[in-house]
């Protein structure tokens, strides 16, 4: 009896230091978890300064890349990784020379293929990674540009050959392209950008990737919206508009 | 989602929990709708614990912040994760709202208006 009395309070106070000990973890854990995926995004935003320059493009891909997977009923957890390694798609960017890149007016053949070599470029940057949202980037950096015909690159690979989260990564990459303003062109209504992805299935895009992104139409829509709201007050903010606030 | 509100010096304060995502946006709009309807004039919106916005709770809260501009009222966010922050920067919004570290120091922002 002496000797169970002597164990208790210790036995109290050793409960309450794991808990402690526990609810620490769970702090160092989510700032570890948030800096990773800040990291992530910030690392994306890097390889659309070479190119288009645009942050929204990468909320929006991630947006595109999860109404697919839900429209496919993926689980939560591929969605999740979806999320933060769809924005990365382009990260082969980085390495291709700026002249190429930036170049106005038509390319060479051979400056096509160089451009061609951000999708190896960018896989290569994730070899290895023993990081889950790190190795679903390297497959979709690899194959965002493929097509479900077999006439994309850089493998030609066909059909469902092609990495699933490649497909939904290049539906939401060209919808994007189509209703996105860009230097050379002026963006597509909506339904002419919705028509084209349906003229494309079983062509560029898988058409259960198509059917998905279909029935998820009315939150694409909400998204395109959502991001066409943010750009216009932003660039209301930016001419000096005194409707604008922040400093 | 979990959105607590409490009124403090005339500073309504919404304290924002998990994410803000296009199937949660409507009951986020909904607590904007009532603070409208009440005619609050300054918002503090408390972002501690929120993980992830998507495009649309960021329109969400610009339509917000607009609506309160024309009523003459203001919005302020604070205790933004470095995740919140990395999207604010990337989509160029943390230009447009304005953004305090702590809620004590938005509050006490708020004081001069």
């Amino acid at each position: 009896m002496a000797t169970k009395n002597r164990i208790r309070p210790k036995y109290f106070e050793y409960q309450e230091k794991i808990k402690k000990t526990y609810q620490k973890l769970k702090e160092v854990y989510e700032e570890i978890k948030q800096s990773y995926t800040e990291i992530v995004f910030r690392f994306a935003l890097m390889a659309e300064y070479k190119d288009e320059a645009t942050g929204t493009h990468l909320v929006r891909i991630a947006d595109y890349s999860t109404e697919i997977a839900k429209g496919l009923n993926l689980s939560k957890k591929d969605r999740y990784y979806l999320r933060y390694a769809s924005p990365m798609h382009d990260i082969g960017k980085l390495i291709v020379p700026d002249n190429i890149l930036k170049k106005e007016g038509g390319l060479t053949p051979e400056e096509r293929e160089i451009i061609k070599k951000h999708t190896t470029l960018g896989a290569d940057i994730f070899k290895g990674s023993r990081s889950p949202i790190l190795k679903v980037a390297r497959v979709i950096a690899l194959t965002h540009h493929e097509r479900y015909d077999g006439t994309g690159y850089p493998q030609g690979l066909k059909g469902k050959q092609i990495p699933l989260f490649g497909r939904i990564v290049a539906l939401a990459d060209v919808f994007d392209a189509l209703t996105t303003k860009r230097p050379y062109k002026e963006p597509y209504p909506f339904e002419d950008a919705i028509l084209m992805v349906k003229q494309e299935a079983k062509r560029h895009f898988d058409p259960d990737i198509v059917r998905a992104f279909l029935r998820r139409k009315k939150n694409i829509k909400k998204i395109w919206q959502a991001t066409k709201d943010i750009e216009s007050f932003i660039a209301e903010y930016s001419f000096g508009n005194e409707k604008g606030q922040g400093s | 989602m979990q959105i607590n509100q409490k009124t403090k010096n005339g500073v309504v304060v919404c304290y924002l929990k998990g994410e803000i995502n296009i199937d949660t946006v409507p009951k986020l709009k909904e607590t904007f709708e009532i603070i409208l309807k009440n005619k609050f004039r300054k918002v503090l919106l408390s972002f501690k614990g929120v993980e992830y916005i998507d495009s649309l709770g960021i329109a969400t809260l610009i339509d917000f912040s607009k609506r309160l501009l024309k009523r003459e009222g203001i919005l302020f966010l604070c205790e933004l994760s470095s995740n919140l922050r990395s999207i604010f920067g990337i989509t160029k919004v943390d230009k447009v709202f304005k953004i305090y570290e702590t809620e004590e120091e938005a509050l006490k922002e708020f004081y001069g208006y």
